[in-house]
């Protein structure tokens, strides 16, 4: 790591803690400019379960107070235990105006009527939903048509690869468009054989980041994926999701190009395995990139499509916000929204490679710049190749209980047969809410 | 300090217990010393990790092999972390110090009282504050927040000190087990010389439980220092915030700084460490005698 990118590495970081000191005071501090909205005004409190100083979003944020004279009072709440604090402040009534949330409960948040239906401010404000991605400007509408979240990004599941790797190996790279012309799991597994050094370098690594069940799941033909489309039914321990889920596990179990699961237990480790040159490909969310811009100069790094089967599909995670029915000023909460996924917004977000924004003109303002790999613009194919899980009340119930299963498949003690089928019952009673 | 043999017990039928033989032979005794010495190293790993992860750059993190010491020591990642978490270090001191000696006044009264005084309903009293700490507090954390809230005190640091002090039940539990070892001749005596009950409580019995008082100090210091889910809850401005939460500041959605999270890591437990070696004595002291009845 040079010493310009540990500078930078640790401003992130050092400003993620300590500027959010400041940036409360200084944001009250700012010239306030033309409001956005006439009907919006005062403070916005906003909770995140990422740290906020230091990043594009604070920058996004700092741009908001200065256009709207809104003040935004960021509260940093980590990511352990930060649902805990979610759901005690719905309950209680007294939730922040914005409130980041995760996409797998905006459903359950919805049914349970704890979140502002923002339909009303859509209608009225103007907005031109052709402006934005279709997905994630369509996934918070709810059956009774309450558009109850916002999301402001979209970080899809690619490849990335170390391309020194590739070339000292001398392994043909992947292709560049979203393509599986020499890009099939077959030519994946022969590659990562190939670029596969034992006690040195394992050639890939999938089953580390979870977008893989759904993406693997489809691409071997299951076409709902893990969850069927009504969300009743755990269709990954179908015959074709078990199947790919073998598939992606015997790449340690079988072939030995994956690192063991043992080896990925601590916090980031693929995330490092990769950066120190310890794995020569691995699947990740696209925000993946912005950590290996701080990190790696050791070698040259770029992004590939998903390699293909029967399906070539990605997965769209979004960033996803909300605005609780408590929230006290939801009008200029919903202007702050408004901004994030605005061109002007976005862009901030594009700039620095945080995720996709879902405005479609910052979106294609992606480019290969500051750091970015080279191909940086298959994030966006990646998107109009993506897929979604089929979200349903009870999902969280339900993956708790077959993550938590995974385990023994991970580590080559049972088969994903044995363990798929045999808490599939379990998981299904978990979808219907019976336990 | 007592040989380690001397603080176990005979074995039934024997004179000596076998280490207490073992002690007298040589070879035994390095043995001993060389098995404890290697147990008190793996006990040791994490911490010495932790220390010397702290002074790596972020890319010796996980080098193959692994490496305990870095490369190159970078003591700039301490100056940086202790700038950016030193008033997360304020705001734990104070309030680590406000827990300690208020939870140590109020517990010893209310142990001294359950322990020594007579009055109707006592034990049936012990027994009811007991089982409230049988209670998970995930069950009553909601009504407790619109509690605060209707009281003003979200975003303050009343909720991380005021509750604590005022029902210290495993404080009131410990102490009262060592007021009740007290010889009862001692209030006897200072009865008759015209004492009050305070008086007896204050001047007489309290310096008779300075073990108990130490090891309830630091459990109490280590439950307040340690605190992340009170602060994550009850505290929204960061400047309100405690050195745990700032710990977990450091680990991002999608990203680690390995180095500056075991940097401030460092900061956070050397105090802890330190409190432990100076009041070991007390600590082990308080411990052990907690078991012991009148």
């Amino acid at each position: 790591m040079s010493s310009r990118n540990q500078l930078n590495r640790r401003t992130l970081v050092q400003g993620s803690i300590g500027a959010a000191v400041t940036a409360t005071a200084l944001s009250t501090t700012l010239s306030p400019a033309p409001a956005l909205a006439t009907q919006a005004s005062g403070e916005v409190s906003f909770m995140n379960w990422d740290v906020v100083a230091g990043t594009p979003l604070e920058a996004a944020l700092n741009a908001f107070q200065e256009q709207s004279g809104i003040k935004v009072n960021v509260q940093p709440t980590p990511t352990q235990d930060y649902e805990t604090k979610q759901r005690t402040l719905l309950a209680s009534g007294s939730p922040p105006d914005i409130m980041r949330v995760n996409d797998d409960l905006v459903r359950a948040f919805s049914v349970a009527d704890q979140l502002y239906d923002l339909k009303p401010f859509i209608d009225q404000s103007g907005l031109d939903p052709a402006e934005f991605q279709e997905y994630p400007f369509t996934f918070p509408v709810q059956p009774d048509g309450k558009h109850t979240a916002w999301p402001i990004g979209t970080r899809p599941y690619v490849l990335f690869y170390n391309k020194t790797a590739f070339e000292e190996a001398g392994v043909a790279l992947p292709p560049t468009t979203w393509t599986s012309e020499g890009w099939t799991w077959d030519d994946f597994l022969s590659a990562a054989q190939a670029l596969n050094i034992p006690d040195e370098r394992w050639g890939a690594l999938i089953y580390d980041e979870t977008s893989y069940e759904q993406t693997f799941t489809i691409n071997n033909g299951e076409p709902s994926g893990i969850w069927s489309e009504d969300g009743t039914q755990f269709t990954m321990a179908n015959p074709t999701g078990i199947e790919a889920i073998q598939w992606v596990t015997d790449l340690t179990c079988k072939h030995e190009v994956q690192p063991p699961w043992s080896e990925l237990q601590m916090d980031d480790a693929g995330y490092q395995m990769f950066a120190s040159g310890r794995v020569a490909m691995i699947g990740q969310n696209s925000s993946f990139a912005s950590y290996l811009r701080e990190n790696v100069s050791d070698f040259t790094w770029d992004l590939a499509p998903i390699p293909g089967k029967v399906e070539q599909k990605s997965l769209a995670n979004l960033t996803v916000f909300c605005i609780p029915k408590d929230a006290k000023n939801p009008e200029a909460a919903f202007e702050l929204l408004k901004f994030l996924s605005s061109t002007e917004g976005g862009r901030i977000f594009a700039d620095a490679g945080e995720f996709v924004p879902v405005n479609k003109a910052a979106a294609a303002e992606i480019k290969a710049v500051n750091g970015m790999p080279e191909h940086i613009n298959l994030v966006t194919e990646a998107i109009e190749n993506s897929t979604t899980e089929n979200f349903s009340v009870n999902i969280m119930r339900a993956r708790q209980i077959y993550r938590s299963e995974m385990d023994l498949v991970y580590n080559c003690s049972e088969s994903a047969e044995n363990v798929l089928t045999g808490i599939r019952e379990q998981v299904e009673a978990a979808l219907a809410g019976d336990i | 300090m007592a040989h380690p043999a001397s603080l176990l017990p005979p074995v039934e039928g024997e004179e000596h217990h076998p280490l207490q033989d073992r002690s007298r032979n040589p070879v035994a005794a390095i043995a001993f010393y060389a098995l404890m010495g290697l147990l008190a190293l793996i006990f040791a790993l994490p911490l010495l990790w932790m220390v010397g992860t702290s002074l790596k750059e972020e890319s010796e993190v996980l080098a193959i092999p692994p490496t305990f010491l870095p490369e190159r020591a970078q003591w700039e990642n301490y100056g940086e972390t202790f700038r950016t978490v030193s008033r997360f270090l304020w705001n734990s001191t104070y309030l680590a110090v406000v827990n300690v000696v208020l939870l140590l006044v109020f517990a010893s009264m209310a142990a001294y009282g359950f322990a020594r005084l007579n009055f109707f309903g006592r034990d049936l009293s012990f027994s009811l504050l007991l089982s409230t700490a049988m209670i998970p507090g995930i069950v009553y954390l909601i009504p407790q927040y619109i509690l605060y809230r209707e009281i003003g005190w979200i975003d303050t640091h009343f909720p991380l000190w005021v509750p604590r002090v005022l029902t210290p039940v495993i404080g009131t539990f410990l102490l009262r087990q060592f007021f009740k070892s007290i010889p009862g001749e001692l209030e006897d005596a200072a009865k008759i010389d015209g004492a009050s009950t305070f008086e007896i409580y204050w001047r007489i019995m309290l310096p008779q439980v300075k073990p108990g008082l130490a090891a309830v100090g630091i459990f109490t210091f280590l439950d307040s220092w340690n605190d992340l889910f009170g602060p994550l809850i009850f505290v929204n401005s960061i400047e309100k915030q405690t050195l745990p939460v700032a710990l977990a500041l450091y680990q991002g959605e999608f990203f680690t700084q390995t180095t500056l999270l075991m940097a401030a890591a460092t900061i956070t437990i050397a105090p802890v460490i330190l409190i432990f070696i100076v009041s070991q004595k007390y600590f082990i002291r308080g411990i052990t005698m907690t078991g012991l009845k009148e």
